[in-house]
C-alpha cells in the first residue's frame, strides 16, 4: 500500500473508535436508549440497539481502549508486513464486539458473538506462518466456536420460553421463567457459551494459548473486551437466571476455581505474557463469581472489577509489549535493569502493576474492596480463595516490576535498545495508568451516577446502590487487603524456592492444550472411521447403502398408516393374464444367464406395458412407450456383442445376495402398500377437470394429452427435448472421448 | 383392479432393485430399465385406471364423455417415457464405455476416480 494511503486508513483506524466513543457518550441518557432498525422482518429479527448502564460500560471501554489500542499497534506494528490489514481485523472486531454488547436482540447477539470469534481468529493468528499462531488460532476459534453454538441453543430455548428474542423484554419478565420446563437446559447451554468465551476452567487453556498473537491484541482483545464477552452475558442475563440455586453453585464453583487454579498458573510462568494471560483468567474468575453472587455489593464490585481490569491489564500488556520490542524477549530471567531505556514505561508499568496488586488508592484497590465485601457476605471460602488468588496478583506485579526494570543489568541479561522515542509505544499505557487513579480518585461519583446506578438498576431486580467510597475507615475488607499484600510479599520473596516446588508438584496435571489435543484426535479419528465406513470405493457397497436409507425412508414412512384399506378386485382375465406374463419377464431378467435372454425379457416387459397402457385408455403412452421400447432394445443389441458376458463378472457371496433379496423384497412391498394406500384415497381431479374443460376452447385440440403436452405445459416439453438431446450429446462424446490410459499417458508427457 | 397393478409394480420394483445391487454393471442398467419402467406403472396406477374411455374429446363435442381416463399421469409419463429413454441411453454408453477403459465389467474394479484414496 503506498505511504499516504497507509497513513490516512491507520488514521481513519485510530479516530474511528474515539468517534464511537464521543457518539455513544452523546447519545447515552440514563437509564437507556433504544435505537430499532427492522433487519429480517420476515422472521422477526430487528437490528435493534440499547444504551444502559452496562452496555454502556462495555461500549465505552470496546470504543476507549480500542481507540488506544489502535494507536499503540500504529506504533508495535510498524515493522510487520500486512499491517493494514491488522488494523482492519482490529477495527472489525471492534466493530463486532461493540454490536455484541449493544444488541438488544439474542439472534443479534449471537450473530455478533460469533463475528468476535471470526476476527478475533483472524488476529490471533495473524504470523500465519509461524505454525504455532495457526495452531493456537484454531483452538481458540474451535473453543469459542463449540461453546457459541452451544449458547445459541440455550437462547433458543430462552426466547421460545420468553415468547421473544428481545433482550429487555425478556429482562422485565425476570425470574418468572423459572418455572418453565426448558429453565436449566437453557440455563447450562449458555454458560457453556459464556465459560468458553470468558475462559473458565476447564476451557481456560485457549486464552494462554491465544498469546501468539501480536501484543496489541492481547491488550485489546484478552484483558479488556472479547473475553469479558461472557461476562457480559452473565451480567446481562442475571435478573433472568439470578435467582436460580444451580446459577449460585455452578458460577461461584466454576469462577473461585478459575481464579486460585490460573493465580497458580500465572505464578509458575517465566513468559511476562503469559503471567499476564494467566492473571487474565483470574480476573474472570472473579468477574463470573461475583456474578454468581449477585448480591448489590458483588454487582457493584463486578461494574468497579471490569473497568479497574481493562485499565491495568491493557496497559501492563502494552508495558511487556515495549520490554518485547527492546530487548526482543519477554522471559523473565533474561531482563534486567529496563528501567534505562523504558523510563516513561516503568512509571506506567508502576501505576499499573499497583492497581493489579490492588494498593490504595487505585482502582485496583477499590475494586479488591468490593469484592471481598461481596465475598464476605458469603462466608470465608470464597472470600479466602479470593485473598490467596490476590495475594498472588501482587507477587505477579512485584516480579514484573523489580527484577526486569530495578535489578541492575548485568552481562547475562539480554541487551537493550532505546524505543521510546516513538511516543505512540509509551502514550498509551501512561493514559491507562493515568485513568487507574484519576477514575477512583476524582471521577468516583460521576461513574457511580452514569455506570453503576443505572447497570445496577438492569442487573437487579430490587436495586440497593452501594455509594462507592474510596476510604470507608478501618473495616475487615480494609484489613484483608492488608493481609493480602503481606502474604503477596511473602509470596514474592518465597517465588525462587516455591516455583521449583510447585512446578515439581504440579507436572503430574494433564494440562489444558494436551487434553484439547486428545480430543481433537479423538474427532478426528471418528471422522476418519466414518469415512472408511461410508465411502470405501466399493460401488456395490455404495449402492446397497442407497437402497437401505432408501427402505428406512420408505419403512419409516408407511409404519405411520393403518389401517389398511379394503381390497376391490374387479378383473377380466387379460389384465391377470399381462399381470402374470410381466411378473414371469421380470423374474426371466433376473434369472437369466446371458445378456441376450435378459434384453429379450426386458422387450417382451416393454410390449407388455404397451399392452397395458393400451387396455386401461392411454393410447398416446402405449404409442410413445412402443416406440423407445423398440428403439432401446435395438440399441442394446447393437452395444451387446461388445460387452462382458454374465459369467465374466463373478457373483456376490450367497449372504450378501440374501441380504440384496431381503432389501430388494422390502422396497418392493413398501413400494405396493404406498401404491395401494395412494389408491385407496378419493382423488382431486381439480387439474385434469381443468385440462379437460379447457382443451378445445384454450388449446383448439381434442387430444387432451396432447394439448396438455404441447399447449398448457409446453415449456416443460421444450425442457424435455433439450434433455434429450443433451443426453445424445454427452453420449457422443463419451464414445468419442478419449481413452483414459491415453490421457494419463499423455499428462505424464506434460509433466516431464 | 387397482391392487392387482399395485403387486404388479412392487414385484417389477423388487426385481430391478435386486438387479441393481449386481456386480456386472449390465445387469445394474438392466435393473434401472426394469425400475423405470415400474415407476411409469406406478403413477399411471395411482392417476387411477379406466377402461376403453381414453381422453379424447369427439369432433362434434366440447367436453370428452363422461368417465374419461385421466390425462393428466398420462402427460407426466409421456414425459417420464422420453427423458428415461435419455438417460438409459446415456447409461448403456457409459457402461460400453467402462467396460472398454478397464477391460472388467465388474461394478467392485471400477475404482478409477478413486484410486488416489
Amino acid at each position: 500500500m503506498p505511504n499516504p494511503i497507509l497513513k490516512l486508513w491507520l488514521a481513519f483506524c485510530a479516530l474511528l473508535p474515539l468517534g464511537i466513543f464521543l457518539l455513544i457518550g452523546a447519545s447515552y441518557k440514563p437509564p437507556e436508549t433504544l435505537l430499532y432498525w427492522p433487519w429480517i422482518p420476515s422472521l422477526d429479527i430487528p437490528f435493534s440497539l440499547r444504551l444502559d448502564g452496562l452496555s454502556v460500560l462495555f461500549a465505552s471501554l470496546i470504543s476507549g481502549v480500542g481507540f488506544l489500542v489502535q494507536l499503540y499497534a500504529i506504533a508495535y506494528m510498524k515493522p510487520y508486513k500486512g499491517r493494514a490489514a491488522f488494523h482492519l481485523y482490529l477495527t472489525l472486531f471492534m466493530l463486532a464486539m461493540l454490536g455484541l454488547v449493544l444488541a438488544d436482540n439474542l439472534l443479534l447477539l449471537f450473530v455478533f458473538w460469533e463475528l468476535t470469534t471470526l476476527t478475533s481468529y483472524l488476529l490471533i493468528g495473524f504470523n500465519h506462518d509461524k505454525e504455532g499462531s495457526r495452531k493456537n488460532a484454531l483452538q481458540a476459534m474451535l473453543v469459542t466456536g463449540t461453546g457459541g453454538l452451544a449458547m445459541l441453543a440455550g437462547l433458543v430455548m430462552l426466547g421460545e420460553m420468553a415468547g421473544t428474542y428481545s433482550i429487555s423484554a425478556i429482562i422485565t419478565q425476570g425470574a418468572t421463567l423459572a418455572q418453565q420446563p426448558w429453565f436449566t437446559p437453557s440455563l447450562l447451554l449458555i454458560l457453556l457459551g459464556a465459560f468458553t468465551k470468558s475462559a473458565q476452567f476447564p476451557f481456560h487453556f485457549w486464552l494462554p494459548g491465544a498469546m501468539a498473537a501480536p501484543t496489541p491484541v492481547s491488550a485489546y482483545l484478552h484483558s479488556s473486551t472479547m473475553v469479558k464477552a461472557g461476562v457480559y452475558l452473565l451480567a446481562r442475563l442475571l435478573p433472568v437466571y439470578g435467582d436460580s440455586t444451580l446459577w449460585f453453585t455452578l458460577l461461584c464453583s466454576a469462577g473461585a476455581f478459575t481464579a486460585l487454579w490460573c493465580a497458580i498458573q500465572a505464578y509458575r510462568q517465566t513468559d511476562l505474557k503469559l503471567m499476564l494471560a494467566f492473571s487474565t483468567n483470574v480476573i474472570l474468575g472473579q468477574l463470573v463469581m461475583l456474578i454468581g453472587i449477585g448480591s448489590s455489593y458483588a454487582v457493584t464490585a463486578a461494574l468497579l472489577l471490569i473497568a479497574a481490569h481493562s485499565f491495568y491489564k491493557a496497559g501492563l500488556f502494552m508495558v511487556v509489549g515495549n520490554i518485547d520490542k527492546a530487548t526482543g524477549t519477554r522471559e523473565y530471567h533474561e531482563l534486567a535493569g529496563l528501567r534505562a531505556v523504558l523510563a516513561i514505561s516503568f512509571t506506567a508499568a508502576l501505576v499499573t502493576a499497583a492497581s493489579k496488586a490492588g494498593l490504595p488508592p487505585s482502582f485496583g484497590f477499590l475494586s479488591k474492596e468490593y469484592l471481598y465485601k461481596a465475598g464476605l457476605e458469603f462466608g470465608w471460602v470464597l472470600s479466602g480463595t479470593m485473598l490467596l488468588a490476590n495475594a498472588i496478583m501482587v507477587a505477579l506485579a512485584l516480579l514484573i516490576l523489580i527484577k526486569p526494570f530495578l535489578k541492575p543489568h548485568h552481562p547475562k541479561a539480554a541487551p537493550m535498545k532505546a524505543v521510546e522515542h516513538n511516543q505512540l509505544l509509551w502514550l498509551p499505557p501512561i493514559v491507562l495508568a493515568l485513568l487507574s487513579v484519576i477514575v477512583p480518585v476524582a471521577l468516583l461519583n460521576w461513574y457511580q451516577g452514569v455506570i453503576i446506578d443505572p447497570a445496577a438498576s438492569v442487573m437487579l431486580a430490587t436495586p440497593q446502590v452501594k455509594t462507592v467510597k474510596l476510604w470507608e475507615g478501618l473495616n475487615l475488607p480494609l484489613l484483608l487487603s492488608a493481609l493480602t499484600l503481606l502474604l503477596g510479599i511473602l509470596l514474592y520473596v518465597a517465588y525462587p524456592r516455591l516455583k521449583p516446588r510447585l512446578d515439581q508438584l504440579l507436572s503430574g496435571f494433564p494440562s489444558g492444550p494436551a487434553v484439547y489435543q486428545h480430543l481433537l484426535n479423538a474427532v478426528i479419528k471418528l471422522a476418519n472411521w466414518q469415512t472408511r465406513v461410508l465411502q470405501h470405493g466399493h460401488l456395490t457397497q455404495y449402492s446397497l447403502q442407497f437402497f437401505l436409507v432408501l427402505l428406512a425412508f420408505l419403512g419409516t414412512v408407511l409404519w405411520q398408516i393403518h389401517p389398511l384399506p379394503s381390497i376391490e378386485w374387479d378383473l377380466y382375465y387379460y389384465d391377470v393374464v399381462l399381470a402374470v406374463f410381466l411378473v414371469i419377464a421380470a423374474v426371466v431378467v433376473v434369472k437369466a444367464r446371458t445378456l441376450l435372454l435378459a434384453v429379450a425379457a426386458l422387450g417382451t416387459i416393454g410390449f407388455l406395458t404397451t399392452m397395458v397402457f393400451l387396455v386401461y385408455s392411454a393410447p398416446d403412452v402405449a404409442k410413445t412407450q412402443l416406440l423407445v421400447e423398440t428403439l432401446l432394445v435395438v440399441f442394446i443389441a447393437i452395444v451387446l456383442r461388445h460387452l462382458s458376458a454374465v459369467s465374466s463378472v463373478p457373483r456376490h457371496s450367497t449372504s450378501r445376495r440374501i441380504i440384496h433379496a431381503c432389501v430388494a423384497a422390502g422396497i418392493g412391498i413398501s413400494i405396493t402398500l404406498a401404491l395401494w394406500i395412494i389408491t385407496a384415497v378419493p382423488m382431486n381431479q381439480e387439474i385434469s377437470e381443468f385440462y379437460a374443460q379447457t382443451s378445445v376452447s384454450g388449446g383448439k385440440g381434442r387430444n387432451i394429452v396432447n394439448v396438455i403436452l404441447v399447449d398448457f405445459r409446453a415449456f416443460d416439453t421444450l425442457g424435455e427435448a433439450v434433455v434429450v438431446v443433451i443426453a445424445g450429446l454427452a453420449a457422443v462424446a463419451v464414445l468419442a472421448g478419449k481413452r483414459i490410459n491415453k490421457l494419463v499417458s499423455e499428462t505424464d508427457k506434460e509433466h516431464r | 383392479m387397482e391392487f392387482l397393478w399395485c403387486l404388479v409394480v412392487g414385484l417389477m420394483t423388487a426385481c430391478g432393485v435386486f438387479l441393481m445391487l449386481e456386480r456386472h454393471i449390465v445387469r445394474f442398467l438392466f435393473g434401472m430399465i426394469l425400475v423405470s419402467n415400474a415407476i411409469n406403472l406406478a403413477i399411471f396406477v395411482a392417476g387411477r385406471l379406466t377402461r376403453g374411455n381414453p381422453p379424447l374429446i369427439a369432433s362434434d363435442a366440447l367436453l370428452p364423455a363422461a368417465g374419461y381416463a385421466n390425462p393428466l399421469p398420462q402427460a407426466l409419463i409421456l414425459t417420464a417415457i422420453v427423458i428415461g429413454f435419455g438417460l438409459l441411453l446415456f447409461t448403456l454408453l457409459l457402461a460400453y464405455r467402462a467396460i472398454k477403459e478397464l477391460g472388467t465389467a465388474d461394478m467392485d474394479k471400477m475404482q478409477h476416480a478413486e484410486a488416489g484414496q
